[in-house]
């Protein structure tokens, strides 16, 4: 026996079977007698590591012992020869600059990199993912066999199957779901975790999206659902919202239970969508301002530190049209753009790029792909989708979102005592700075009087910060790279963050500063934070009072006691007019790693003067988590 | 994909219109649909107050909440939808309270005083008690039904039944001495594919 790493191989030889764990000579128990026939099968591959074992000289007669039946292990795969016919065509995979069904093709190389990892042979093996969504077709093609019998909740009728039978226009959970664990088979795509187990729960398809749903589809429930043997979180959702939104602390303690106590107290992982708010948010339009419309900081639950938020890329490699920016996105992913056919739809632009291939509701009656949706040919039912049950055109944060946790699962496998901050911290250090040379976004803040006229840079670009984390809003930390991940979570050593704690908010004293209109000035105030408990940062939160009858004008900066800018909330963004921010929280990660101790200064610019007043900063204050 | 066609269309719209470098323009942060959005608002009228978490709610008695059922005719002059439930004018006025017509569970409404955001009351209370021991006791002593405890938040969920004011027994919940903190569940904000 040679190459063996898994585990569970059995062999097969007249009746007898042998379960092999090790290399070296092997030897059934029960002999043959002289003159006897013998054929050694491989009974059962290794499971956990993804390995094909084959025999040779495996048959004859026996006249002695016989010593020349050997088995040979292989480790791994590759995208490149999946049997899985759509693998070719996901981009995220294996970016060859492939159309993904749609006009324009993408850039090679701009991919997650996970070839790497599959080589080795790891495929997410029974790492138990929660797809928290509007469904999960369980009895997809693609998908059946990585389902977790009895694991999923329809919140609707309370049984364990969350088929979604109430949209007709696609159920984006079982795309989601592809995205994390297509089954390596011979039909359709191949997940980022091949082998990882889905859980599904329709919480977003519930009439009343209840507290108790939204707990208990997160990690709080034994039983109906079954939350707290997850090991991931798909959170592929959030909300739309034109005004400032507090956090409501009974989910903010259902996150820091989730990675306390799940997953045998190391921590559940919360992967969550930032949004796809770039360019409209709710009921304000904000196209042609270059900055983003919704920030990742407007959904109160990625304020939190235990969230993993996740920002979208296109085949192209640069953030995808709709991408929600901000400070709190920690990674991106490839979510991709609209993968439509000129020639089907009429479309042009970032709409014929592509998007992802996943799996979609069964049939062409119903889903992203049916009859005369008219967007695709492949979505139309042409070949090779004639059966309808895979689409090209889906996208989002919402894609972004599972192709992390894809990446996650790989890691959890390779590493299983990994704690959900050392999934974080081995994210960080590998993820792939993209579109380096994209340029920050700088306004020219002009009112009629010139002495207020000064450049402001609204939207800073990439920096690399003081622990040498390279951070951008667009991008986070950067984008997933799943070899380095996985390698790097191999050789991880753990016990290095140290303990998780914070400073607990140092809060100023009443400020009542003025912002002046359209003045890249703004008003600044500085706090100290003292050099213990934390030393080295894992997020910043920064909470404001801040009154101005128009908070969508103000930009808000933090500025380290390292030199390192961030920008927690830009400028011309879709508050609007909303009114004032009353203990309004937003959190930062570009200060990741930094040693907190110093003095930390906010700045808040008025960037336009729709207002007829000045607004005030009142008072803020800071916290830091980290260790 | 929640947002496709908005996506859709603001894609197009950037196509066609970005310019070269970037704009001073900003779009018009209330436009004609936030006016008439102002004006509907204040043509509602407002009941009771709700403390939620030191946040003011205002009941607004003549707004009700149900499900959304394709083809069915609107029950009343629609005023805003949060994901499948449709919130609409009715024509008399009533407690804050949820109640049952034709098997389905029709809601109150409220109006967040601070954002102006309209909330459905869905009849449940999040409640911290000092001590989860006493958490039947609190439902016997207030008529609700215990639904879910959740000794790792220390949080209870409760119902009130059909037909009882949610701002009375929410008052009540926080005047009681063996709770710590209590307030009405509301769906404000519906989350969607993202």
């Amino acid at each position: 026996m040679t190459g063996l790493a898994g585990t569970g191989l059995v062999l097969f030889n007249s009746g007898s079977i042998l379960p092999v764990a090790a290399n070296g000579s092997f030897a059934f128990a029960t002999p043959l007698a002289a003159g006897a026939s013998y054929n050694v099968l491989v009974f059962s591959q290794p499971v956990g590591l993804v390995q094909t074992c084959s025999v040779t000289n495996g048959s004859g007669t026996v006249s002695a012992n016989v010593t020349t039946v050997s088995v040979a292990c292989v480790t791994g795969f590759s995208v490149g020869a999946a049997s899985d016919p759509l693998a070719a065509q996901q981009w995220h995979l294996k970016n060859t600059g492939q159309t993904a069904f749609a006009d324009v093709g993408g850039t090679a190389g701009m991919d997650i990199d996970v070839d790497p990892a599959f080589a080795q042979g790891f495929s997410g093996s029974g790492i138990p993912v929660a797809v928290v969504d509007t469904g999960l077709e369980i009895a997809h093609e693609d998908l059946a066999a990585n389902v977790i019998p009895g694991g999923s909740f329809n919140f609707n009728n309370g049984s364990t199957d969350p088929t979604n039978t109430v949209d007709t226009t696609g159920d984006h959970g079982t795309s989601v779901a592809g995205l994390i664990a297509m089954a390596r088979n011979v039909v359709g795509g191949l997940g980022v975790a091949p082998n990882a187990k889905l859980k599904g729960f329709n919480f977003l398809s519930m009439t009343a999206q209840t507290e108790q749903a939204f707990l208990n589809s997160l990690g709080a429930s034994a039983a109906n659902p079954s939350s707290q043997n997850v090991f991931i979180f798909n959170q592929s959702f959030g909300i739309d919202t034109n005004t400032p939104e507090l956090v409501d602390p009974t989910e903010e303690s259902q996150y820091l239970s989730g990675v306390t106590s799940l997953r045998g107290a190391k921590g559940a992982l919360y992967v969550k969508a930032a949004g796809n708010g770039f360019l409209a948010v709710g009921a304000i339009d904000c196209t042609g301002t270059g900055l983003s419309c919704e920030n990742a900081n407007f959904d109160p639950a990625n304020t939190l530190p235990y969230q993993i938020v996740v920002g979208a890329v296109n085949a192209g490699g640069i953030k995808a049209s709709y991408s929600t920016a901000g400070s709190a996105i920690w990674v991106s992913a490839p979510g991709g753009e609209f993968g439509e056919n000129a020639s089907v739809s009429g479309a042009t632009g970032v709409l014929v790029q592509p998007a992802m291939v996943t799996t979609d509701q069964s049939g062409c009656a119903r889903g992203l792909s049916r009859t005369g949706v008219n967007t695709s040919v492949f979505n139309n039912g042409g070949a090779p989708n004639t059966s309808c049950n895979y689409t090209n055109r889906m996208n989002g944060t919402s894609s972004a979102t599972p192709v992390t946790v894809g990446v996650i699962a790989l890691m959890l496998e390779a590493n299983p005592a990994l704690g959900w901050r050392d999934v974080k911290h081995i994210l960080a250090s590998t993820a792939r700075q993209i579109d380096p040379a994209r340029a920050p976004v700088t306004l020219t803040l002009a009112k009629t009087v010139p002495s207020t006229n000064n450049p402001y840079v609204a939207e800073p670009g990439w920096i690399t910060n003081a622990a040498g984390f390279r951070f951008h809003d667009w991008y986070g930390l950067g984008m997933v790279d799943a070899g380095a991940a996985v390698n790097m979570a191999k050789s991880y050593t753990l016990g290095q963050l140290g303990t998780f704690t914070s400073t607990g908010f140092i809060a100023s004293a009443a400020l009542n500063l003025s912002i002046p209109d359209q003045s890249a000035t703004g008003a600044s105030s500085t706090l100290s934070v003292p050099a213990a408990p934390v030393h080295a940062v894992e997020a910043v939160q920064l909470r404001v009072n801040i009154t101005h009858p128009a908070v969508g004008e103000l930009g808000i900066e933090l500025i380290s006691p390292s030199g390192t800018r961030s920008v927690l909330k830009n400028i011309l963004d879709g508050y609007a007019d909303s009114a004032d921010l009353a203990n309004q929280v937003f959190l930062s990660n570009a200060f990741y790693g930094e040693n907190p101790a110093g003095t930390w200064t906010i700045k808040v610019v008025d960037g336009f003067d729709f207002d007829t007043s000045n607004g005030m900063l009142v008072n803020w204050a800071i916290r830091i988590y980290g260790h | 994909m929640g947002t496709e066609r908005n996506i859709r269309l603001a894609t197009l719209a950037l196509a066609l219109f970005a310019p070269a470098c970037i704009a001073q323009t900003y779009p018009a942060p209330q436009g004609k649909a936030a006016s008439g959005r102002a004006a509907m608002l204040a043509s509602l009228q407002r009941g009771r107050e709700i403390d939620v978490r030191g946040v003011q709610y205002r009941h607004l008695p003549e707004v009700l909440a149900v499900e959304r059922e394709s083809g069915a005719a609107p029950p009343g002059e629609i005023l805003e939808s949060k994901g499948r439930l449709v919130l609409y004018r009715a024509g008399a006025a009533g407690a804050p309270a949820v109640r049952r017509a034709a098997g389905k569970a029709v809601y109150p409404a409220v109006l967040n005083t601070r954002t102006g955001a309209l909330g459905v009351l869905t009849g449940n209370l999040i409640v911290k008690p000092k001590n989860m021991a006493d958490a039947a006791a609190i439902a016997g002593s207030h008529g609700l039904d215990e639904i879910q405890a959740y000794p790792q938040l220390q949080t209870v969920i409760y119902s009130a039944k059909p037909g009882v004011d949610i701002a009375d027994v929410s008052a009540a919940l926080q005047a009681d001495p063996r709770v710590a903190s209590a307030y009405p569940e509301i769906i404000e904000h519906v989350r969607v594919p993202k």
